[in-house]
């Protein structure tokens, strides 16, 4: 009965726009780089007479409704262009491209950067309804230092308020005291189900394809579902619709090469980028033998079809692969893994009338890992998928300025086929040939948002999203309210406040000691409830004018349910038979975040800090009793600086202040029969599950970018990245170990895995 | 474009260069060092009951983590000198130390489907634990199966025996092996002369059958003249599940790379160990006479 009550309102709501009124003139259409007519994203198209502005949606359009009158200024800023003024017409409703960054009269490229800037994110923010969101800059993420020079933005996004890191150098994060696998990462709005290669140490985004990345620690639009804790949202870019231009750079473990031009000046373009490590050729030269390598590939194709439609086709293609090959005289066999994710996505937006604009997406991804193996008379070859096929449909109507309306839906069908084991020879005793069974599950969502100022100083933002769940035996309903509102003290203050459920209809399976690649999703079942989050968060922001800088801080609670684990004992690696294992229980997370940042100028960079606390309750573990979750870091600070030395020099550091992550020691150790009376073992005793913490670590990285002289040849341009990671050389604890002293006893250390890392690199552009 | 290629092979191949010496150049940090607590030292207990005659106690205590302790120090574990008695029928029977740590007691009347505590007393130290002896389970078929072929031999045991009805039971299975034939073929002989090892450990709920539960066990690294015993056992839901993540400690690489801290179920208080009373159908086997 609620949820048709539910439905019934979400119907009333998406079928109510066309009575609403229809008066004053319309001005929509797109904002773009003059340069490269790629659409801009996130634009902000002002009108200072009237005081009232819009942003541009994520494909780069907007619409506003003014009152009729025949001339206004309108100002189009975004944080990475400056500022454009021009003078349009309000006597009619009409359709207009800005162009950003050009050198056309109507925007004053040179006055204006020197005398308006525009405005940052962090200056945006003020008014925005948006909270708990992180904007990732992409330029900035590239001078940043970076484990082997290789710029990663999922490590750039652990540097921010909320987001823990895993264990030192992995792409694996915890949003706001959420497990690992409650993130929905999605490029073009594919899942990446798995986004790390090299075991995770390094992402598999391509930095040189990235247009935008924003993460959601909470505050979620309507419009994203899924995961419990965060939405991270990655756009690529469309490809140069003017000019024919590479992009690439050679680092210490990897090369990248991206192309991007015309097919058909102005109406279509192509964007195609590979990336490859190289560890094991340049090894080879040297004698040694380290048969691994990953590889990627991004695609994309951009058409404008006509004035009110465009076509993209993306992809993303990436694998890791090792070939461990024996040499004749060797005994060792053969051995070798190949793991990747492959997307694809084709949307078509369209522009129905200057105030309502829909993008249609039909969405292909799969994930997929083959482990193969033989030797001594024995071979194994271990298989595991997942592929969704998705369509989704989603709309946007603007109203007015004030007033602006999101609703859709999407339907994914998930194919789980986990554990595939086909063994021959003597392993087939301990590995039993398994055709895992195809486990099939639809999940939809309807949706629908309103945006609306219900004065000049108080926004609101309010959604109602409807997850479903249908598996082979049961069917899951999910009602999920989202609420953001700010309420703006001046133009330099404001508060924000929201409250949220999610709903997440899969789980890793994964041991929760290691985090490999090769972890399996896992649909929900009859037996295995989806998980739900419901969080509340309030923030404060100031922004000051004189310093350019922001500061943001936030405090949040979630109250989690049905989280997944594991029974104590359990054998989770090349099993299929999960759910025999699984047991559901709750936890909760709260904390406070603080971020002062520096967008502009000279000098820019943030310092976060996070105090957080998290837990978990599950009856069978732990003896009934609450216990802390592993990565619940009571303090996490980073600091991160660029300074502009030179108009060819620029110097960066990131600092790092963390809690160490919670462990469950071996604290003493007595000795018992085994079943048959046979002998004796050693049985460990352990201290209550993750009762103690690895010891607090920090660490320095630095990195210089060096550019060409911008002279010599104005087409081409180079820079050289030279950094250096964990500069002091400091262990990050990862794990405790036991290690064996002079007196045959025995001690507790913490190694770390990473220490003074070096870098070189070499960036290109023409 | 050809400048271009060429500028960036040779800055590829001096960057190889230079890769090889900062690879080498990086530098693994020193471990922190990091203290634990160890847990306090406590008494741990292993139990044996033979009905009609006997239970025997082993009593030892926990060690630190951090000491350097194998099977041979066993020995310097066990606690000698302390009371241990026995309650049941509203009498307690006090131990005898027979040797350092091993504790004994007589008494014709320990039978089944009596409830028995535990009290040790060692200093300070006070443990208890408390046990239900349940009801022996005899197998109905228990039968050696040696399959022999020109270059190998297989060899199974079929064993069988029925649930007992209207109550929830768990059973334990050994298989154990001993070299060379024995005259008279005795538990005696089998048991208490030499080292026998443990072949296969099945441990069984009885919601994985209905009735009667039979297998074939598959039995491996065995030779024509050994001998072997099988023995079943009624044992207790906390034992099995102690055995159960006993077995799931061991096992395999993937199991070890794959474990989480376990807790180990006992019915220990102020303690560690386990006070089981279960008590084997056990039958004997001549290889050579299959």
């Amino acid at each position: 009965m609620k949820l048709k009550i539910s439905y019934t309102i979400l119907f009333l709501f998406m079928v109510s726009f066309a009575a609403l009124s229809q008066e004053n003139s319309t001005i929509s259409g797109y904002v773009r780089d003059a340069k490269s007519h790629e659409v801009v994203l996130f634009a902000k198209i002002y009108f200072p007479e009237l005081k009232t502005g819009v942003m541009s949606n994520e494909y780069g359009f907007f619409s506003i409704e003014i009152p009729r009158k025949s001339e206004y200024e309108v100002q189009v800023t975004s944080a990475d262009f400056p500022l454009l003024t021009d003078t349009i017409s309000g006597l009619t409703t009409q359709t207009l491209d800005f162009s950003l960054g050009g050198e056309s009269g109507v925007n004053e490229i040179e006055e204006v950067v020197v005398t308006a800037k525009s405005k940052s994110d962090g200056q945006e923010n003020i008014s925005s309804t948006d909270i708990s969101l992180v904007k990732i800059s992409i330029e900035e993420a590239k001078l940043l230092p970076a484990i082997g020079g290789e710029t990663d933005v999922l490590k750039v996004a652990q540097l921010m308020p909320g987001i823990n890191r895993g264990s030192e150098g992995g792409t694996n994060f915890f949003v706001r005291g959420g497990d690992g696998d409650q993130n929905l990462i999605l490029v073009d709005e594919a899942t990446v189900y798995n986004p790390g290669h090299l075991f995770g140490f390094f992402s598999v985004f391509n930095p040189d394809v990235i247009k935008e990345m924003s993460i959601y620690k909470g505050g979620f639009p309507a419009n994203y579902s899924g995961r419990l804790s965060s939405i991270t949202d990655i756009r690529t870019i469309d490809g140069d619709k003017n000019k024919f231009h590479a992009t690439g750079g050679i680092g210490m473990l990897s090369s990248r090469l991206t192309l991007e031009g015309p097919i058909l000046k102005d109406k279509m373009s192509f964007m195609i980028s590979g990336r490859r490590s190289y560890i094991d050729q340049v090894l080879k030269l040297v004698g040694q033998n380290v048969p691994f390598y990953f590889y990627d590939l991004n695609a994309k194709i951009n058409y404008n079809i006509g004035p009110k439609d465009r076509l993209f086709i993306s992809s993303y293609f990436g694998n890791d692969v090792l070939d461990v090959s024996s040499n004749e005289d060797s005994l060792s066999g053969n051995f070798g893994f190949k793991l990747g994710n492959f997307t694809q996505t084709v949307r078509w937006t369209h522009v129905f009338n200057p105030k309502l604009f829909s993008y249609l997406s039909l969405i292909h991804t799969r994930f997929k890992y083959d482990i193969e193996g033989n030797g001594f008379g024995s071979s194994l070859l271990v298989r595991s998928a997942i592929r969704d096929i998705g369509l989704k449909y989603d709309f946007q109507y603007f109203h007015s300025s004030e007033l602006k309306f999101l609703y859709g839906v999407q339907v994914t069908n998930h194919n789980f086929k986990p554990s595939v084991i086909n063994t021959t020879g003597e392993i087939s005793d301990y590995l039993k040939n398994k055709d895992a069974k195809l486990i099939t599950t639809f999940e939809t969502n309807a949706y629908a948002d309103v945006r609306y100022d219900i004065t000049t100083r108080w926004k609101i933002q309010a959604g109602l999203s409807l997850p479903t769940s249908i598996t082979a035996k049961k069917t899951y309903f999910g009602i999920s309210p989202r609420v953001n509102t700010t309420f703006i003290v001046s133009e330099n203050q404001s508060f924000k406040a929201s409250i949220s459920r999610m709903y997440q209809f899969m789980h890793r399976v994964s041991s929760s000691s290691f985090a490999l690649p090769t972890d399996l999703w896992y649909p929900v079942s009859a037996n295995v409830k989806p998980q739900i989050a419901d969080q509340a968060a309030v923030s404060y922001n100031f922004y000051f004018p004189r310093l350019k800088s922001s500061l943001v801080i936030e405090g949040y609670y979630k109250y989690m349910q049905n989280l997944t684990e594991y029974k104590e004992g359990s054998q989770i690696i090349l099993n299929d038979d999960f759910e025999q294992y699984l047991i559901q229980g709750t936890g909760w997370a709260a904390g406070t975040e603080v971020m002062f940042r520096r967008e502009k100028g000279r000098i820019t960079g943030w310092v976060a800090y996070t105090l957080s606390w998290t837990k978990r309750h599950f009856d069978e573990l732990n003896g009934g009793e609450a216990f802390w979750a592993k990565y619940d870091r009571r303090h996490y600070l980073t600091a991160v600086g660029i300074v502009e030395i030179n108009k060819r020099l620029s110097f960066s550091a990131i600092f790092e202040l963390a809690s160490g992550a919670r462990f469950t020691p071996i604290i003493g150790q007595y000795f018992q029969p085994n079943a048959g009376l046979t002998d004796v073992e050693i049985i460990p005793i352990y201290s209550k599950r993750n009762a103690y913490r690895l010891s607090m670590s920090h660490r320095l990285d630095i990195n210089f970018v060096i550019k060409s002289k911008p002279k010599k040849n104005p087409r081409f341009s180079s820079e050289w990245h030279i950094g250096a990671y964990n500069v002091y050389n400091r262990a990050t604890p990862f794990r405790i170990k036991l290690e064996p002293t002079t007196d045959g006893k025995f001690e507790y250390t913490q190694p770390g895995l990473f220490g003074f890392i070096p870098s070189i690199g070499y960036n290109f552009k023409f | 474009m050809n400048n271009f290629f060429s500028m960036t092979i040779t800055r590829f191949v001096a960057l190889s260069s230079i890769l090889s010496f900062f690879f080498l150049a990086s530098c693994r940090p020193k471990p922190i060092k990091i203290n634990v607590e160890s847990a306090p030292e406590k008494l741990v207990i292993y139990t044996q009951l033979i009905p009609d005659k006997s239970i025997i106690v082993s009593l030892t205590h926990t060690f630190s983590a951090l000491e350097g302790v194998t099977e041979a120090d066993i020995e310097s574990l066990l606690v000698s000198g302390a009371q241990v008695q026995v309650k049941f029928n509203g009498e307690t029977f006090d131990f005898q130390e027979i040797t350092p740590g091993i504790y004994i007691s007589y008494n014709e009347a320990y039978q089944y489907n009596q409830e028995y505590e535990l009290t040790i007393t060692s200093g300070s130290e006070v443990v208890t634990a408390k046990t239900m002896m349940l009801p022996k389970v005899d197998f109905t078929t228990c039968l050696p199966q040696v399959d022999k072929f020109p270059e190998d031999t297989n060899v199974y045991v079929n064993v069988a025996f029925n649930d007992i009805p209207n109550v929830n039971n768990w059973y334990l299975i050994n298989v154990y092996r001993k070299t060379g034939t024995f005259n008279p073929l005795d538990g005696l002989n089998f048991f208490q002369t030499g080292k026998n090892s443990s072949l296969t450990t099945l441990l069984v709920s009885d919601k994985e059958f209905n009735g009667s539960y039979e297998k074939k066990v598959a039995l491996e690294n065995l030779f024509h003249n050994d001998s072997i015993a099988v023995t079943v056992s009624n044992i207790n839901e906390k034992y099995f599940d102690y055995l159960k993540a006993r077995s799931a400690g061991g096992g395999n690489v993937f199991t070890q790379l794959n474990l989480e801290p376990i807790s180990y179920p006992t019915n220990v208080v102020n303690g560690y160990g386990f006070f089981n009373a279960h008590y084997p159908d056990i039958k004997l086997f001549d290889l050579g006479q299959f």
